[in-house]
């Protein structure tokens, strides 16, 4: 069943500047997607569009069979940090989505306590964020995402700002709490191990504009011995594109015509 | 070694001897400052004839159209003499200004003046209607006196409306936002040429020939150049009587240093019934306008005890001719 | 006697009792013209009779309202409007050529075309605060709306906020940091604007007390009424501030973060376990 489908998504910014070339994807219910990608490939615009905060300049992006038309709780979206609102407790974060779906007061409570302590956080449920580490923080993001039980969850390289030792934490929580509840996730992240730690199939995408040039599926679970081998070879994999830069740093290929290509 | 301290200390003696004997000659050139108003004419003329160099004197006379500046600027010495409403040297001297008058420039020109259609014939019409005003001046401090002469108590009977500028309250008259403005001349035979405006009095009806604007001197300048302010004097009193002669004459001087206003409008207004330029006065009268501001409530002190006036140099002047 | 807490107490009041004795000694000793500056004593006894006399709180009430007035109508103008710019592109570009040719023009220049419109009494002194405001706050406020992070909207939204229920509910929350600091300085140049919007046809106010004296040659009264000018704008902006430590507690705390960094925070899990 597809919760996603993405036909030739193209993106050009009124400055020019090309951000991603018809771009296909699917993702599946219950999949775990990872989009891997080095900076500036267009990643955060795919996210944003597929969100429906932006709109793309061609190509058509469905959601489970529907077009998508503007943003909604059923396509969350996770940042890298500082989304979280200030002026609410970590508790009245969680709500937030909760409130908008009209909920009561204890109903909203009740559901946001338990969100909170399934991430281990119902000890500072009445902390600002601003008094909460990065790790907790993204934590809370989460929780409050979790908290509306989208459809679909984006999430636009999460940890990237955390430490590597609560980076570690994070993921496992992630993979666990997205396992158990067969959530659909399109994960967008540079860190070859993230992506290999959490996904079900990876989508590689080239630099600027953005392209899906290749797709992997990954025979989880992944054993120790086996991440590593696989690390070496995607890697290898993302060297191997080795783009042809033009002016800018863009990519020498145009964006018109040219299919993606394929192993 | 001693010797050559010596040469220097002698060097040093005739330098600062000789600043002394220049600081203690006269001033120049002398600084006067003087309103933008008819009044005022007899400084317009005196510089434009070139009385002052005739005189033996250098002075440069300037147009402010600010009393207030004007009497700060004595204050701090920018000015040794200067021209302005006589309410406004009182109160100055009241305060502590050590300025002296010393003659007359003009007297009458304010009045009040109302709209034609206005419906006020008379000075008890004003009951209940509003009257603009320039706080503490002149025109404030006589139409007081009037309105309690004929019966009314500015403060319960009429409202008065407070304004800083004398155009500003010819068009709040104008546009009806007043129903009266004591006001001067040229703007009420203005108002009254332009078709709508109608004048109820003149305040020389309850104090014939009042004092209007007078001559202030520095009491400093007064005491170390005595010399000077009689020759200024003397320039004055020639001057006034060049516009008594030819009035078609000062009001085109008065045209060309103000620019604005037209000759005829201003000939109309230095008319005698209206106001009279004038160089005598009498310590007498001034005494009479404090003692008016005092009951005002305008003055800290009591009038009696100060001295407002000097005519020792009008006065010598004055004798000299004879 | 002075303890930890009484000697910075006592240090912040050196300055101005040092500045106070200067004003009352060189004036008193000649070496500044008594008529130019009078003694402190002598503005503190001219303050004392206008307050005993009941003129002083006359004046300043009269000030008060109209600054209030003027101020709460350029505020109930600018922060719509400002929301409004500050989230549409385009609206703003169309808008900003005209917010940019009034906001030189300064209080005095708008005096007579105050009277002509609003006549004389307290209309034209409320226009002169107002217009004198506006512009400001509606920069500050397009300013504030647009410094707002675009992440916390976009969360907002993909939480299922509609765009109303967005600006009113997270735009708004988070500038109000920022519009907090716009409003407590517009509150102050509202209230330096009592000068020059007295000086258009009122009776009564601070800054028609400070004309009439200055045009009476009483510099006491002058120095008088700036003096309580300058301690009811000093009272104002603490009043400001009180609300905003009161309102926006969350937003205290976070500066300080900010500033000591994350020494100030929980560590989470693992120091728990």
């Amino acid at each position: 069943m597809k919760c996603l489908e993405v036909q030739g998504l193209s993106k050009v910014y009124p400055n020019g500047t090309e951000a991603l070339c018809r771009v296909d994807l699917v993702v599946r219910e219950g999949e775990f997607v990872a989009v891997l990608g080095p900076s500036g490939c267009g990643k955060t615009t795919l996210l944003l569009i597929l969100a429906g905060l932006e709109r793309p300049t061609a190509g058509r992006v469905w959601f489970r069979g529907r077009p998508v038309a503007g943003w909604g709780r059923e396509r969350t979206l996770i940042f890298q940090e500082q989304a979280l609102f200030p002026w609410l407790t970590a508790q009245g974060n969680v709500e937030f989505g909760l409130r908008m779906l009209g909920m009561s007061r204890e109903e909203r409570r009740g559901r946001a306590l338990g969100m909170l302590r399934k991430l281990g956080l119902e000890d500072f449920a009445g902390a600002y964020p601003h008094q909460l580490s990065g790790g907790m923080q993204q934590r809370v993001a989460l929780a409050r995402a979790l908290a509306v039980e989208p459809a679909l969850l984006l999430m636009d390289e999460p940890f990237a700002a955390v430490d590597a030792l609560t980076r570690q934490e994070l993921q496992e929580e992630l993979r666990r709490l997205t396992r158990d509840s067969g959530q659909t996730v399109l994960l967008v992240t540079h860190s070859v191990r993230e992506a290999l730690f959490l996904a079900d199939r990876l989508l590689l995408l080239t630099p600027r504009p953005g392209r899906v040039y290749l797709e992997v599926p990954l025979p989880q679970p992944l054993s120790r011995t086996e991440m590593a081998l696989w690390e070496e070879k995607v890697l290898s994999l993302l060297a191997g594109f080795a783009p042809s830069r033009g002016k800018d740093g863009q990519n020498a290929r145009p964006c018109r015509g040219q299919a993606n290509a394929r192993p | 070694m001693a010797r050559k301290y010596g040469r220097f200390a002698k060097r040093l003696l005739f330098l600062v001897l000789g600043l002394l004997l220049i600081g203690c000659g006269p001033a120049s050139p002398i600084q006067i400052g003087v309103r933008t108003a008819n009044d005022h004419v007899p400084f317009y003329i005196a510089d434009r004839e070139g009385m002052y160099r005739e005189a033996g004197l250098e002075v440069q006379v300037h147009l402010v159209p600010s009393n207030t500046e004007i009497i700060e600027a004595l204050q701090r010495g920018d000015f040794q003499m200067g021209a302005v409403p006589v309410t406004t040297a009182i109160a100055a001297i009241d305060r502590g200004a050590r300025l002296r008058i010393v003659a007359m420039t003009g007297r009458g020109s304010d009045g009040l003046l109302v709209r034609k259609e206005g419906g006020i014939a008379r000075w008890e019409d004003l009951r209940g209607k509003r009257i603009a005003t320039i706080k503490a001046s002149i025109l404030d401090v006589l139409l007081r006196q009037a309105l309690e002469l004929h019966g009314l108590d500015p403060e319960r009977d009429v409202t008065l409306v407070y304004f800083q500028k004398l155009g500003d309250m010819v068009s709040a008259l104008k546009t009806g936002q007043v129903e009266a403005t004591s006001n001067t001349e040229p703007f009420m035979t203005d108002a009254v040429r332009q078709g709508w405006g109608s004048i109820l009095g003149y305040y020389t009806e309850q104090w014939p020939d009042h004092p209007c604007c007078v001559v202030l001197a520095r009491e400093d300048f007064l005491r170390e150049h005595p010399r000077e302010v009689e020759a200024i004097l003397g320039v004055h009193v020639r001057a006034v009587e060049r516009a008594w002669e030819d009035p078609a004459y000062a009001a085109r001087v008065i045209v060309e240093y103000l620019q604005a206003f037209d000759p005829a409008l201003v000939e109309a207004s230095l008319a005698p019934e209206k106001m009279r330029l004038d160089y005598a006065l009498s310590a007498g009268e001034i005494l009479r306008m404090a003692q008016l501001m005092f009951r005002q409530g305008l003055l800290e002190h009591d009038p009696a005890g100060r001295e407002f006036v000097d005519l020792g140099p009008l006065t010598r002047v004055l004798e000299g001719r004879r | 006697m002075s303890g930890e807490k009484g000697r910075p107490a006592f240090r912040q009041f050196l300055l101005p009792a040092g500045l106070l004795l200067l004003w009352e000694a060189f004036p008193r000793l000649g070496w500044v013209d008594p008529v130019l500056l009078p003694p402190f004593s002598q503005v503190a006894g001219r303050l004392g009779s206008l307050a005993f006399s009941g003129t002083l709180w006359l004046h300043l009430g009269a000030s008060l309202g109209r600054v209030f007035l003027g101020y709460v109508l350029a505020v109930g103008l600018a922060l719509p409007l400002g929301f409004f710019l500050g989230l549409s592109e385009r609206a703003e570009l169309l808008f900003r050529p005209l917010v940019q040719a009034l906001r030189p023009l300064a209080p005095p220049a708008w005096i007579p075309l105050a009277i002509l419109w609003f006549g004389i009494g307290n209309a034209p002194a409320v226009f002169i605060i107002f217009v004198g405001t506006v512009s400001t706050l509606l920069a500050g406020t397009i300013s504030a709306v647009r410094g707002v992070d675009r992440r916390l909207l976009q969360a907002a939204l993909t939480l299922g906020a509609s765009r109303h229920r967005a600006v009113l509910m997270v735009v708004l929350p988070a500038a109000l940091p920022e519009l907090f600091t716009l409003l407590r300085l517009g509150m102050g140049l509202a209230w330096m604007c009592v000068m020059a919007a007295e000086m258009a046809a009122v009776s009564r106010g601070l800054g028609f007390l400070i004309l009439e004296a200055r045009n009476t040659f009483s510099t006491d009264t002058v120095l008088a009424g700036m003096v309580v000018i300058g301690l009811l704008g000093w009272g104002l902006d603490g009043a400001w501030r009180l609300l905003e430590g009161r309102l926006l507690r969350w937003q205290v705390g976070r500066r300080a973060y900010e500033m000591l960094g994350s020494a100030g925070t929980f560590q989470g899990l693992s120091q728990r376990d």
